[in-house]
Order: C-alpha cells, then structure tokens, then sequence
C-alpha cells in the first residue's frame, strides 16, 4: 500500500516529534543521579529507624577540593575543618585558644619552641592511629614546596619538628609569638600520614575522600551540588548529634535566603543586612551575629600626591560619619572600628575612632594646603565585602561634603587584585577599599602587611606605609613571649599607627547568619568559620500531608549503614 | 565551514581571556598566598610561555581529545564538563519544549484573531516576558512558587521538580520570541491565495488553519527557534547561578571569575561545538518540513 501524501508527512511529523521525547528521555535519564532504591528493611513500618537527623547548610562558594593545604577561603575551611582538625581551637565565644588535638602545651621566652602534647587513642577515619609522626607529616608538607601550599609562607618561621616520642612533638620556629594562634588556622588540618603516602600530589583533589581525625568525614563530593558529611562513630569528643550534614553552594544571596525561607537549607552564610528586618519577623528564623572582626578600611596610598600628607590623611577620618554608615547601611551590625584590630584580637588598644567632624577635616585640609579640596579614584573589587556599593557611594558623598572629588573606580574581582597586589612603581592606586582578616587574632598577622619589609610583591598593602619606629615595635613584639612586653609595644604601635592614619578606618565587618529554628546551638567563632560540635536538631512536630509527600527525599528512607 | 567556526571561536577566545587583566595563580592561590607559591603555580601551569607556544600547545592537546586540566580544582576539564553537561542539555531542552509548545500555541491562536482583546493582552504578557531581567524573572519565580506556596524546591537538582522553575524561567525568555514569529508568519500565510482556496472548498476553519496554513509559516519559526536554542545554551548562565542548578553556565561564570583558562577554553568550545550543531538539525528540520527544499 503505498504511502499519500498526508499520511508521509504526518509520519514526518510524528518522527520528529518521537525523536524530541525520545533526546529528552535520554537526557532526564543522563543528568539525573539515580539514588539507590531503598532496602526492604526500611519500608517496613513496625522496625523503622528514626530519620538521620540533617543539617542542611548553604553557602556563597564552594571547596574547590579536599585538601585544607591547598584550597582557599575562609568559610569553605570552616567547613572543611568539621574533617581534618586542627592541632589547637579557638573557643567560639571568648576567641581564646583551647585544646583540641593537641591537650597541653609548653612555651619558652624567646617564642622559639613549641612542645605539644597530643590526644592519646584518637585515629584517623581511616583507620590510621594520630600521633607525632602525623603532626610532623602535616608541616613539613606544609613548607615543603613542592606541595604549593596556598600559606606557604605562613609556616616559613618553621625550622624543625620533632617526633619525642608518638604523643609528643616538638616543633621548633625562628622566634614567633603568635605561633601557637597559627595552629587553629584550618590549613594546617592534620593529614593522615597513610594517605600522604598513598596519594602524594593527587591528596585531596582525587577522587578520593580524605580521612581526618574530625567529628564528621567526607561521604560524597559532588561539584556544584553539594558536599555530604557523616557523622564519625569513633570520635574522640564524642558522637556529633547531627547524622549528616549537607553543604550546598548557592551562588546567589537572595536564592540563599529564598532557599532557607521555604525550608530548604538550614542555615546560610552571609545573610544580607538588608534582609535582617525579614528574617526577625519570621518565627522560624533567627539572626545569628558573629563577633565583627574582619576589619574595613579605605586604605590611603602614603606615596601619592595629596595623601603623603598626614594632615590630609586625619581630615579624611574626621569626614567620615561612621555610625551613620553603621546604621544605614549596616543596621547597627558592624562594630566602629577604634583600632586597626578588633577588641578580642591580642594586641588591640584603644585610640580611636576619629570623632565625626567636617568642620575640623575641612581646617585640616586648608591647613594642609588643599582649601578648594583635590581629585582621587576611589577603587573596590565588586561582591567580595558586604554592602561594598552602597559604602563606597557613602564615603563618596562624605568627602565631597569636604571638598575633595571622588571618582568611584568598580572593578570586577579578578582585575582588581590584578591592579593592587603590585610593587608600588607600577601600582596607580590612590584609595582603595579593603579588609583584612585577622585569623590570628594577633597584632603579629594583619599588621605584619604595613611593614616596609612586606611592600609588594611580597605581601603587601596599597598603602605603602613607611614608619620604621612602626617596624620596629613590630619585630620586637614578635620575639617574645612575655605578654606585657608585647602588650607595651604593640600600644605604641597603634598609637603611631592610628596618628599617621594610613587608611581611613571604618568598621569590623558584621558576620551575620541566617538560621532556622530547628538547628540548636550552631555557632561562628571569630575566624568566620562555623562551630558545630554541640549543634543538634530539634525534631520537627507536625507537618502537612502535602509539605511531607512533596518534600520526601529519597535520602530520608536511607538508614545508618547505607550512608556509607 | 563548522570547523573554521569552531577554529576561530576558540582563537578569540583565547586572546580575549588572556588580554583581560587578572591573573589566574594570583586568583586561585589566594590573597595570603606567598609570591613564591604564585610563580611556581604559573610556571606549572604554563602561563609563562609565548602566546603562540600556549595556542599551539592547546590545539594539539585538543587533537588529541585532551581539553586540559582545570586550574581551581586540578580535575581534567573533560571531566568537569561531562559533569555539566547532561544538567545544562536537559534544562535547555525541557525550557525549549516549553516554549515552543507554548510559543505556537500562542503564536497561532493570536494570529487567527488579530487585534482581538485576546490577542493584545498576549502580545503585552509577551512582551513583560521578554523585557524583564532573567533576574527578576528567576527570583519572582522562586519567591512565588518556592517561599510563598511551598509546591516546588528552590535551589539544587536531582529530580524533575528541581528542573521546573529553572526552565520556567528559560521559557520565559524564549516563548514571546517564538510566539511573535510564528503571529507574524502565520498572518503573512493566511492571507495567501490558497488560503482562501482551501477555505472555499469548504474546509472547516481549524482544518484550513492546521493542516495548510502552520506548516507554511513554520520555516521563519523554526529559524528563530534554532537561534534562541543556541542562545539559551549561553543564556541559562543567570538561571543557573540563582537556582544554583549545577549545569555549564555556572561552570563558566566560575571559571571566569577565577580566570582558569583551560575551562574556560573547554568549555566556549564545547558550546561553539553544541551552536554548529544546532544549526545543522536546524537546517536538517527545513528539508523536513518543507519539500521544496532539496540538499544534494
């Protein structure tokens, strides 16, 4: 029978229409990780398990892999330390330094050698019991080159471990003082000296999960969606209270924060302070503030034009309404900055803030020679600080008010570093929005980037500040461990500091988090990473039949010993 | 002719991103990152070399079937990708069978009652579609059906629901377009003669319409849809990033803000790889649909 016309081109049609299904078949099939059918023994309603009680937790970025050495940013740390723990902690309220694997410690006066004295009967996740030997694997990796450790140059001032016997280690530095505050800093997470052997380069970006000694281990790394942690049985601490924690990255924060609204994550990094009023309305959310301890500044260039001047560097911080800025554009979350380190950082001592007064910034500046004001570019790199537009847009509006004609210069992340972390021949930077991080909580880190001796390319600050009595009270405080020396040289430190007024000092960035009232005592510390060692969640009562059918996920039917 | 195309995509990608300034050791190593590390990082990485030596070092590895290996995270970019993929093919797919369904539909029933009451109203509903940021649009979406009513997930992937306002957002974008060709193409057919012909033998209306009129107007149609697939294999990079749907697009925004060239450079490929052939089934679909076009 021979085919009409019609019928061939309704075939035509019906083809392509069954090749579309069947490309979009295929593809569903392709992209969608099949979750393992769940075992019989979980379908049985008379001997079920209790759901794994799940911390769900989002947050901007994401680990680009598993090796604390080798991966960056402060808050993919703080969730890679829940694994591979530090030798010291810091306590999440008071910041101070706590044991962690490391049970007591020993220290001499000229801040050179470090004994430790380790946990006994901790082991690894697999299998691996921790001792010294694992302390001295983990440093000498650290320093060692060929790892290309992003903080290299952190562990530089380490001479020597050594193993006394395998719950003593000895580790010995040129002098230091702030050492031990360096052994809470995630990348020094102790590594499992099997698995050193084992994998060599390839540690931590393999396929392979790494072992640590943490209260929770690495059971699924998939990227872009999500890192899924299990809770380890033999923790020395204790069994965690949370089963399994997931880490999603969310990009965007308004999806972060929509995503935490429906239910979907339990806790979220970096709420914006704009949605703080929302969430206090909400019954089930609450505000989590972190102490402020990132300080922001707008860093002056010493070496440029008008901001060689002193005078001209003071005015510019009487322009400055900074508790206006607080509660504007911070909602009263951000701390005034009244010295360059935060009130709990060791070291810090009280000269400031500049006090609120154009008047005064506007005699200073005539004084100085510049009545009718200057020209200057004021420099950021978009999206890395909080409210980083709406504050450039305030400190343009305040120095306009005195006089000066500020040009804004927004620059994409990327071009921005490009433009600032070079030597001060090539460098046009005139001010330039900044933080710094104080993840030692010492004098010894933050102020070490002002000294002359780390100009760029070494380290560096756009500031170009040169004071050598400043680099001198630096490098004394740094060679001994008497804690009222250190205190006395580092006030006169800030004293010289806070007068030559290198930068224009704002405020300690707020940490806020978001979190649902279902997770219990889930803290920040002050290093910006989270604290979940006593966090638990509370069970959740009643639920419509709707919200249950539509949010069941297949991981909930999982029990215990199918989570790896 | 595709494979000058893809040539040359990728040789102007590769100026463009090594010209931007920005450094990818600086970048991936971090602030606190010591210079030594830094230089030691771009030596390995090959970042030191001449252009030319770079250029011809990453055409011969792509000879080879090897695109390379991604800076930030040390796996082979192949690898990244394949990740990606299937999740950006399916989303594409999923939001361009929506709007197409929806754009004809649309499309045709406007065109059989022009400048009706109906038919304005679709065209302004269109035109909102078409003008609001994929932005706004992703986050209304979200906000309405995810926070307010509770009926589909926010974020992430992993089942079909996932998949819904991700493409709904898509579809936003492309359903006006398709809609408006196929109006204006479908208004330009009935107003032929054999229209009228076909009606005065006597045709029911729906049958004049379906049968006669649809497949003539369908050649503009199907050129537009083959210009907003491979638009919207570019364009799913907002949607992905707010739903934080694990496809390609954000695999680029990431890999562009941390300057790691070789995904970059894997992944622009691949794309102009997926657009050629787009453009092919596109060409093929002509041949299909209308018999008067021949290929020898």
């Amino acid at each position: 029978m021979e085919l009409t016309t019609r019928s061939k081109s309704s075939l035509r049609y019906g083809l392509l229409v069954a090749v579309m299904i069947l490309i979009a078949a295929g593809a569903y099939f392709l992209a969608i990780p099949r979750p393992s059918p769940p075992s019989p023994t979980t379908t049985t309603l008379t001997t079920k398990p209790p759901p794994p009680r799940v911390l769900t937790i989002a947050m901007g970025t994401q680990p680009v892999n598993l090796d604390t050495a080798r991966c960056g940013g402060m808050i993919n740390l703080g969730i890679m330390r829940l694994v591979s723990e530090t030798p010291l902690d810091i306590h999440y309220a008071t910041g101070e330094l706590i044991p962690s694997l490391v049970e007591r410690w020993e220290e001499v006066p000229d801040a050179t050698k470090w004994t430790l004295y380790l946990k006994k009967g901790v082991k690894f996740h697999d299998g691996t019991p921790f001792n010294a030997t694992a302390i001295k694997v983990t440093f000498e990796r650290l320093i060692d080159p060929k790892t290309k450790a992003l903080t290299q140059g952190l562990w530089q001032m380490i001479k020597s471990i050594d193993v006394i016997d395998p719950h003593t280690a000895v580790i010995n530095t040129e002098p230091n003082a702030a050492f031990l505050k360096k052994l809470n800093y995630a990348p020094c997470g102790i590594v499992s000296p099997t698995e050193i052997q084992k994998y060599g380069d390839n540690y931590g970006l393999g396929p392979h999960l790494p072992a640590g000694t943490g209260a929770y281990r690495y059971a699924e790394y998939v990227k872009g969606s999500h890192i899924k942690l299990v809770a380890n049985d033999q923790y020395w601490g204790g069994r965690p209270q949370i089963d399994i924690i997931y880490v999603k990255p969310v990009a965007e924060a308004a999806a972060r924060m929509m995503a935490l609204e429906a239910g979907e994550v339990d806790f979220v990094f970096n709420a914006p302070p704009p949605d703080i009023p929302r969430v206090k309305k909400n019954p089930d959310l609450y505000l989590l503030e972190g102490t402020p301890t990132r300080v922001m500044w707008i860093t002056l260039n010493t070496q440029w034009g008008p901001l060689r001047n002193k005078m001209v560097r003071q005015a510019l911080n009487y322009a400055v309404n900074k508790t206006a800025i607080n509660e504007r554009i911070f909602k009263g979350t951000a701390v005034i900055a009244d010295c360059a380190l935060p009130r709990h950082a060791f070291g810090h001592t009280k000269v400031g803030p500049y006090p609120y007064d154009p008047a005064k910034a506007k005699q200073l500046l005539r004084d100085a020679g510049y009545p009718q004001g200057f020209e200057v570019t004021l420099r950021y790199g978009i999206g890395r600080y909080l409210m980083d537009a709406e504050l450039v847009e305030a400190i343009q509006s305040y120095l306009s008010a005195v006089g000066l004609k500020v040009r804004i210069e927004a620059l994409e992340w990327g071009t921005f570093q490009a433009k600032t972390n070079i030597p001060l021949e090539q460098n046009d930077c005139q001010m330039t929005f900044l933080g710094a991080g104080v993840v030692q909580l010492d004098f010894d880190q933050t102020m070490t980037d002002f000294t002359k001796a780390f100009w760029y390319p070494k380290g560096g600050h756009p500031s170009f500040y040169d004071n050598p009595r400043f680099d001198e009270l630096h490098r004394l405080g740094g060679r001994t461990t008497d804690i009222d020396k250190r205190k006395a040289y580092y006030k006169e430190a800030h004293e010289i500091f806070w007068e030559d007024a290198p930068c224009i000092f704002l405020y300690f960035e707020p940490q806020l988090y978001a979190a649902r009232r279902r997770a219990k005592e889930v803290y920040v510390r002050h290093d910006e990473t989270i604290w979940l060692k006593q966090a638990w969640i509370e069970a959740k009562s009643g639920q419509s039949l709707l919200t249950v059918f539509w949010n069941l996920q297949p991981i909930l039917v999982k029990t215990e010993d199918e989570a790896q | 002719m595709t494979i000058p195309t893809v040539f040359g995509a990728s040789l102007i990608v590769f100026l463009l991103i090594r010209v931007i300034p920005g450094d990818p050791a600086v970048l991936l190593a971090g602030e606190d990152a010591e210079p030594l590390v830094v230089e030691s990082l771009r030596k390995e990485w090959g970042l030191a070399e001449p252009l030319t030596t770079q250029y011809l070092v990453f055409v011969r590895n792509i000879l080879q079937g090897n695109l390379g290996v991604s800076l930030s995270s040390n796996y082979p970019v192949s690898h990244e990708i394949s990740l990606r993929l299937p999740s950006t093919m399916l989303l594409t797919l999923l939001a361009m069978m929506i709007a197409t369904v929806a754009g004809l539909s649309i499309g045709i029933f406007s065109s059989t009652r022009p400048y009706s009451l109906a038919d304005n109203f679709t065209t302004t509903l269109s035109l909102v579609g078409v003008s609001a940021p994929v932005f706004w649009t992703a986050l209304a979406l979200m906000y309405l059906f995810a926070v307010k009513l509770g009926w589909l997930p926010a974020i992430g992937s992993g089942s079909l629901r996932h998949l819904v306002l991700p493409s709904l957002t898509l579809a936003a974008f492309a359903t006006p377009e398709i809609a408006r060709q196929t109006r204006s193409s479908m208004l330009e057919v009935l107003r032929q003669e054999y229209i009228r012909t076909a009606r005065s033998k006597g045709l029911r209306e729906i049958a004049v319409v379906y049968r006669h009129a649809v497949r003539n107007a369908l050649i503009p149609v199907i050129t537009v849809i083959g210009f907003i697939l491979g638009r919207m294999l570019g364009g799913s990079i907002v949607t992905e990033t707010v739903f934080s749907y694990p496809g390609m697009g954000k695999l680029l925004v990431d890999a562009i803000f941390m300057r790691d060239y070789p995904v970059i450079q894997g992944t622009i490929l691949v794309y102009s790889l997926l657009f050629v052939f787009v453009n092919v089934l596109v060409d093929a679909m002509y041949a299909y649909v209308d018999p008067r076009i021949q290929y020898k």
